[in-house]
């Protein structure tokens, strides 16, 4: 519990990868401030965020491609922050794939080896394969192309060029040119978001199942936060140049740190209603009495969050549970989506509900509108005004188990 | 699967491009056919006796001095200025894209010479490369230099030409480089610089030269065939002189048509002009194309 309250996710070990305090302006815009990141060896670390939270410029820092006003980067024990990118030993796949249009696939997985292994006259058009030993070089690379074309299923593609495939062939084939080289890390810039929903899918179990047999560091860069639960060993959280948290998916979505991370983190959003916490210490909208089983600290500009498949909906008015308005049914197959308005306010809510319980309260909303909703205490979360989360109490009489479980 | 077409939108179709159809019949192909029939007569401007005379002035064309003589002098410029404009155009439009403050100067500069009239600045080039006081002669001697007789002289006469040709193609070639260098994924240079290349040179091998392929063939036609018509500045300059010196296609069929009236031959000399060109842009369509568009 401790380790996740750390905002960047520090843990004892030493780091593979080692961002320290990156800053990075563009003009008076300040892309990142002060970037703090612990990577583990062989940890896959998604880097999730809006666009425009500087998420592309950090990896670009990482991968040497652009300079830090300040900060550096370690690898291995070893500060890379003045090594050019060309002598990092990282590979970056791009969200445009990258690939030379003139190059068939086998010739762009060959180019980083050759430009690393070949000298400049090995190199030579022509001339230079019957140079010195660059037969052997050459041989040895052409194996490690069939090995990596084997392993990424592409081998029926390597003598085509990148106008001859399709958006899913040339990420493979960008993805083998990373692979290839053995690096050690792996940069991925947005590598599925040029492909269709279904292809996305399918692309990010084998991105995952490769890093699993790889072992080598990955950082992934997405704006897809559900590609980053489902990819990621622990996700960091940016926004506005800042990693707001670093964790594991789980706790990234059970237990955010911050308003930011609740509401960007979840499809469909979290639910937040603002609420004044009177003198009885609990929380208030208007009239209405939101999480009854909690104390509050009072604190102005308190919100309350809870997320859609936490809600419980009533048809009958109950201890606890508040009304409120059933607004729309909305079917999604295993499960539906009942949105909801609060009375007197024009604050949404949306709870998750199984379909066939849905379908019974729609029945029922044709003739009273007012359902009641209720969550079990553990799973509001609370924000302080400038998002940070703080702490519920519970009532005494609460278990010391749950109590446990939600303290701060 | 191609679909069989409506009637009424083929007729369509042959109506809405029947305009073009006919202005291109009238414009260019109708004469191009009137100068390769001329071509088979002797056909002289004032004289109203036209003999039919088949391919012979074709073959007179291979024993006429005056012409082969413009056919090596005009492949000689095209080998003179080619070359130079489209590697100088290519490294200055590489220069110029490096710096994003300076690129709207340096591209208006160097586009001047495309823009301005080629008749208008053979005058300053005159001055320029006059013998005695002209300012290219007076900075050789400041280092020690002899003064070289640029325009005067049958040896110098068509390096002379084809320096103020390559200073009038750069700036088109330059600015035709920088289209293509602004084409070219970003992502790329970074995809090399991360494969290992780095040097400038192995990122230009790598990702600029190939990317650049379609606008450098592009450049190369259109450098080769504006070289093939050089004209106007050995009309003002040296009207093919000294003695025959830079005699070059376009002149030649000009004095043969226009001073010498000898229509006939002046179509022969046109059909071996057109038929060159034709041969070029054939070789860009037919086999460049193929190696420099990656689909």
């Amino acid at each position: 519990m401790q380790e996740n309250k750390d905002p960047i996710g520090a843990v004892s070990a030493s780091p593979a990868l080692h961002l320290e305090a990156i800053e990075k302006s563009f003009g008076d815009n300040c892309i990142l401030a002060a970037i703090d990141l612990k990577i583990h060896a062989g940890e896959f670390i998604a880097l999730v965020g809006p666009s425009g939270c500087g998420k592309s410029t950090l990896l670009r820092i990482v991968a040497g491609l652009e300079r830090p006003d300040s900060g550096r980067v370690w690898l291995n024990g070893k500060d890379l922050t003045d090594v050019r990118a060309a002598d990092r030993d990282m590979a970056m796949v791009f969200q445009s794939y990258a690939l030379y249009p003139h190059l068939s696939a086998r010739q762009n997985m060959a180019l980083p080896l050759i430009m690393r292994r070949l000298n400049a006259f090995e190199r030579l058009p022509w001339v230079g394969p019957f140079i010195g030993g660059a037969r052997g070089k050459l041989a040895a690379i052409r194996q490690e192309i069939e090995q990596s074309a084997h392993t990424l299923k592409i081998t029926p593609l390597l003598d085509r060029k990148p106008a001859q495939m399709s958006g899913g062939q040339r990420q493979r084939v960008a993805l083998g040119r990373a692979l290839v080289r053995h690096p050690k890390a792996f940069l991925m810039d947005e590598p599925l978001s040029n492909l269709d929903a279904s292809l996305r899918v399918h692309m990010r179990a084998e991105i995952a199942e490769l890093h699993r047999r790889a072992g080598v560091v990955t950082l992934y860069v997405t704006h897809d936060q559900e590609e980053a639960l489902s990819t990621a060993d622990r996700v960091a959280v940016m926004m506005g140049g800042r990693i707001l948290q670093v964790d594991t998916p789980q706790a990234i979505y059970r237990d955010p740190q911050h308003i930011d991370v609740a509401s960007f983190i979840g499809s469909p959003r979290i639910n937040i209603i603002p609420v004044e916490v009177r003198s009885n210490r609990r929380a208030y909208l208007g009239e209405i009495e939101i999480a009854s089983g909690c104390e509050f600290v009072a604190e102005s500009d308190l919100r309350l969050a809870i997320r859609p498949e936490a809600l419980m909906l009533h048809s009958d008015p109950r201890p606890g549970a508040f009304a409120v308005h059933l607004h729309r049914v909305e079917f999604l197959g295993v499960e539906a989506l009942c949105h909801l308005v609060l009375p007197g306010s024009d604050i949404a809510l949306v709870a998750r509900q199984a379909p066939e319980v849905a379908m019974q309260l729609k029945k029922q909303m044709d003739s009273a509108r007012v359902l009641y909703a209720s969550a079990l205490d553990t799973d509001w979360l609370a924000f302080n005004a400038s998002g940070d989360r703080v702490g519920l109490r519970p009532p005494t009489q609460l278990g010391a188990k749950s109590a446990e479980a939600i303290a701060q | 699967m191609k679909q069989p077409f409506d009637q009424n939108e083929v007729r369509a179709a042959y109506w809405l491009s029947a305009p073009a159809l006919f202005l291109m019949l009238v414009l260019l192909v109708m004469p191009t056919l009137a100068v390769l029939a001329l071509s088979f007569t002797d056909a002289e401007l004032g004289v109203a006796d036209v003999h039919f005379r088949g391919l012979a002035a074709y073959a007179d064309l291979l024993k006429d001095r005056i012409f082969v003589g413009a056919v090596r002098n005009t492949a000689l410029y095209v080998v003179l200025v080619v070359p130079a404009s489209v590697v100088l155009g290519l490294g200055l439009a590489m220069l110029i894209e490096a710096d994003d403050l300076l690129k709207p100067f340096f591209r208006s500069i160097y586009f001047l010479p495309v823009v301005s009239l080629l008749v208008a600045m053979a005058s300053v080039w005159q001055y320029l490369m006059h013998p005695s006081i002209g300012p290219i002669n007076m900075l050789l001697n400041k280092f020690g230099l002899s003064s070289v007789n640029w325009l005067g002289s049958s040896d110098n006469v068509m390096g002379a030409l084809a320096i103020i040709g390559i200073w009038q193609t750069v700036g088109f070639n330059m600015v035709l480089f920088l289209a293509g260098l602004t084409g070219i994924n970003r992502d790329l240079y970074a995809a090399a610089e991360m494969d290992g290349a780095r040097s400038a040179w192995s990122r230009f091998c790598a990702v600029t030269w190939p990317m650049l392929g379609p606008t450098t063939l592009f450049v190369l036609t259109i450098s080769v065939i504006n070289a093939v018509k050089v004209f106007e500045t050995v009309a003002t300059l040296t009207q093919g002189g000294p003695g025959k010196a830079s005699d070059v296609l376009l002149w030649v069929i000009y004095e043969e048509g226009f001073v010498h009236l000898q229509i006939g031959t002046a179509s022969a000399m046109a059909m071996v002009f057109i038929a060159v060109l034709l041969v070029l842009v054939l070789i860009q369509t037919q086999v460049l194309e193929k190696r420099v568009h990656y689909t």
